[in-house]
């Protein structure tokens, strides 16, 4: 699109419109833009669209916070002709977004397909965007997927930081507030990714509903709160420790078949040369065994366990398990 | 089953003057009908609830009859030949696979499906010693739309001259009515039945007829002649499952005569794994997707094996006392599995093919089918022989 007939020119700061329609910016802190602009003033203009209500932001909203801020008589501006309608403008603004990444995140997304709905933007217009943007058609799910514009700050600057996108959130999407702000203050903790993030989820959900509890009751447990507090572990270690915790609670029967397996392995005290490998899943009904053999005394040690009836009566019974 | 409640017709633009077509749009004269161009986009937008109410008329390009999709070859599959007749069900099993496919949104009908004999024709020619089973209810319930399609109706009067060939008709519906009419010379057509007990139907099987509601309807079509199959598929762990599933065992034997029973199946509940996140979506509070679950060789979620094992050998235990001699079988289990639960396990696919012509053999002589050789089987082209699949 090439705009023609725009003018610059440093606007009044009270002409510029209130509204965040086109703000598809995270809601984070914007002090790291203070000291740059403190410095070295507004290098880039805004861009702003004309209406009834005064000049609309369409890029730099960032820019204009710290202006204000800053306490700013007036900010250069690129002031589209009024020739450019709605359309124009999201399409500028996605642009601008798109230069950045390959796609927006859903965050953005929703934010877009809400400014449409709030300018009452046609049927085809919203399809057409719904289809760029590779939204779902059913527009049902797409109120559903609004929520997210209502997320705790927290929960928006976590979903903007790591790019997410719908399938990571979708789980997420009928629980209410309280739980949002508890898992992303949980995710923020432990810097934990979507994709790892949708997974602890799902767990902690499964365990409450499984349980009768609520969500709070198990991302809060004495259990957790305890790996989460303690100094002796680092973030890695935490999280391996808690995801655990939540496998055990979430499958205690494949956890409790396992837990027997690996004491009656063992029990088997086996040489250090010997390893005895079997499926964690209890698909396999096969224990693999594989031994090291680097020496001539090694092989004939090796040879002793089998002659072992104890041990064999054993390894029978945990083949039987399997 | 409730009452089917067509909101919308779409016709693919070139098939409105089929006269298939304009017989499925006499019997709902007055639902709205729109033409589908080539490029519509239109069955993409439709959410999984508002596709159910609408019924897509179309042709299928490909071809109609294909080997059932087990998809690993750690699991027995029985070399079932599937009928993709129609796709889509106004029912909404929270379970159900259909889900997972875009294309199966809509209830489709394809009126081409003449094709399908064409197809049948070829492969009982291609194997004239072996004994088919085929069935429809794959990617649609046989019977759900009868009324409406008569579809299934359309078929049977083919699939009765098949000698070798058992064609079986799969519902959840009592739907039985719709062919009184073709009670006659059935003995290779088989109605079955996929049941489960009251508090599952209720809990997971939405829009789907009770439990005895389709028991019933299996009675019915017992007395008409039709032979009989049952599927305990999906076996679904729940409180108190022991007792239920023991109490419709019961109440199937108390009703069906064994003898009229051909096959009886049991598998546990399986799904693909972005099938999870779909049902979480819909059942959000659903314990379906919450229970002891692995992820298997065919990357299917299913129960872990102690899990089914313990259920297995529950169900089998119930149904042996009631019938020796009918042939139950397990729908993509490990040998394992087989050996643990009935103390004998298929060597491979086509060693199940085998034993279920056996059966069929040993039980129907009245039906003269010819006598099967496991040599003959065993070397029969298989999705699930390995070395076939090398081959091709």
């Amino acid at each position: 699109m090439v705009i023609k007939n725009y003018e610059l020119k440093n606007v009044n700061i009270t002409h510029f419109s209130p509204s965040r329609g086109f703000d598809f910016n995270a809601p984070g802190p914007i002090e790291k833009f203070k000291s740059s602009i403190t410095e070295r003033g507004i290098i880039y203009p805004l861009i702003a669209l004309p209406n009834e209500d005064g000049l609309v932001i369409i890029d730099g909203f960032k820019r204009y916070r710290v202006a204000l801020d800053l306490g700013f008589a007036s900010i250069p501006t690129m002031i589209l002709p009024g020739s450019v309608d709605l359309v124009e403008a999201i399409k500028l603004r996605y642009d601008n977004l798109i230069y950045l990444k390959d796609d927006l995140n859903i965050l953005q997304k929703m934010a877009l397909y809400q400014l449409l709905l709030i300018n009452k933007a046609g049927d085809s217009m919203i399809d057409w965007w719904v289809r760029k943007l590779n939204l779902p058609g059913d527009r049902n799910l797409l109120s559903k997927i609004m929520r997210i514009l209502a997320w705790p700050k927290h929960a928006q600057i976590y979903l903007h930081h790591y790019h997410v996108s719908l399938q990571n959130i979708r789980a997420l999407l009928d629980q209410n507030n309280s739980t949002i702000t508890e898992l992303f203050h949980f995710a923020d903790t432990l810097s934990i990714r979507p994709v790892e993030l949708n997974g602890i989820y799902n767990y902690c959900n499964d365990i409450a509903l499984n349980t009768n509890k609520n969500f709070s009751d198990i991302i809060r447990h004495p259990d957790i709160m305890a790996i989460l507090e303690d100094r002796n572990k680092n973030r890695n270690q935490k999280l391996v420790a808690i995801k655990k915790l939540l496998y055990q609670w979430r499958f205690p029967l494949i956890s409790h078949y396992q837990e027997t397996l690996d004491q009656k392995l063992s029990d088997l005290a086996f040489p250090s040369n010997f390893k005895l490998i079997y499926d964690k899943q209890f698909e396999n009904s096969e224990l693999v065994l594989q031994i090291s053999i680097k020496n001539e005394e090694s092989l004939l040690n090796a040879m002793k366990v089998f002659s072992d009836d104890k041990k064999m009566t054993l390894l029978k019974s945990i083949i039987d398990l399997l | 089953m409730k009452t089917i409640n067509i909101k919308k017709i779409l016709i693919d633009q070139d098939l409105e003057d089929h006269e298939y077509t304009r017989e499925i749009l006499r019997k709902l004269p007055s639902v709205p009908v729109q033409l589908l161009s080539d490029d519509s986009d239109q069955l993409n937008d439709l959410s999984i609830k508002d596709g159910k109410s609408v019924l897509h008329i179309s042709s299928y390009k490909g071809q109609f009859c294909k080997a059932c999709p087990g998809t690993s070859i750690q699991y027995i599959c029985c070399n079932y030949q599937i009928i993709n007749e129609m796709s889509g069900c106004p029912m909404d099993c929270a379970y159900c696979i259909l889900q997972s496919y875009r294309n199966t949104r809509t209830l489709t009908v394809y009126v081409n499906y003449d094709k399908i004999f064409t197809e049948i024709d070829a492969l009982i020619q291609s194997f004239p010693k072996r004994i088919i089973r085929i069935g429809t209810g794959e990617l649609a319930d046989s019977m759900a739309l009868e009324g409406i399609t008569g579809l299934t109706g359309r078929l049977l009067p083919y699939f009765r001259s098949k000698k070798n060939v058992f064609f079986e008709i799969k519902t959840k519906t009592n739907h039985i009515n719709f062919l009184i009419k073709f009670a006659q010379r059935v003995e290779n057509i088989v109605f079955s039945f996929s049941i489960n007990p009251v508090q599952v139907v209720r809990k997971y099987e939405f829009r789907a007829d009770s439990f005895t509601a389709r028991l019933r309807a299996a009675q019915k079509a017992q007395e008409l002649g039709f032979k009989l199959a049952f599927h305990f598929d999906p076996v679904i762990h729940h409180p108190d499952w022991k007792e239920n599933y023991s109490e419709i065992i019961a109440q199937l034997f108390g009703r069906i005569e064994s003898q009229n029973i051909v096959w009886i199946s049991i598998g546990g509940l399986r799904f693909p794994t972005e099938l999870r996140d779909t049902i979480r979506e819909r059942f959000p509070k659903t314990n379906l997707i919450r229970d002891e679950q692995i992820i298997g060789h065919d990357q299917k979620i299913r129960y872990f094996k102690p899990l089914r094992l313990e259920m297995f050998k529950h169900v089998y235990s119930q149904i042996r006392p009631h019938s020796t001699d009918v042939f139950v079988y397990f729908c993509m289990e490990s040998k394992d599995v087989w050996q643990r639960t009935m103390g004998f396990s298929p060597q491979s696919s086509n060693h199940l093919d085998y034993l279920f012509a056996e059966s069929l053999y040993r039980r129907f002589p009245e039906m003269n089918l010819p006598k099967p050789e496991l040599e003959y089987y065993l070397t029969l082209p298989s999705k699930h022989n390995h070395e076939f699949q090398q081959s091709i």
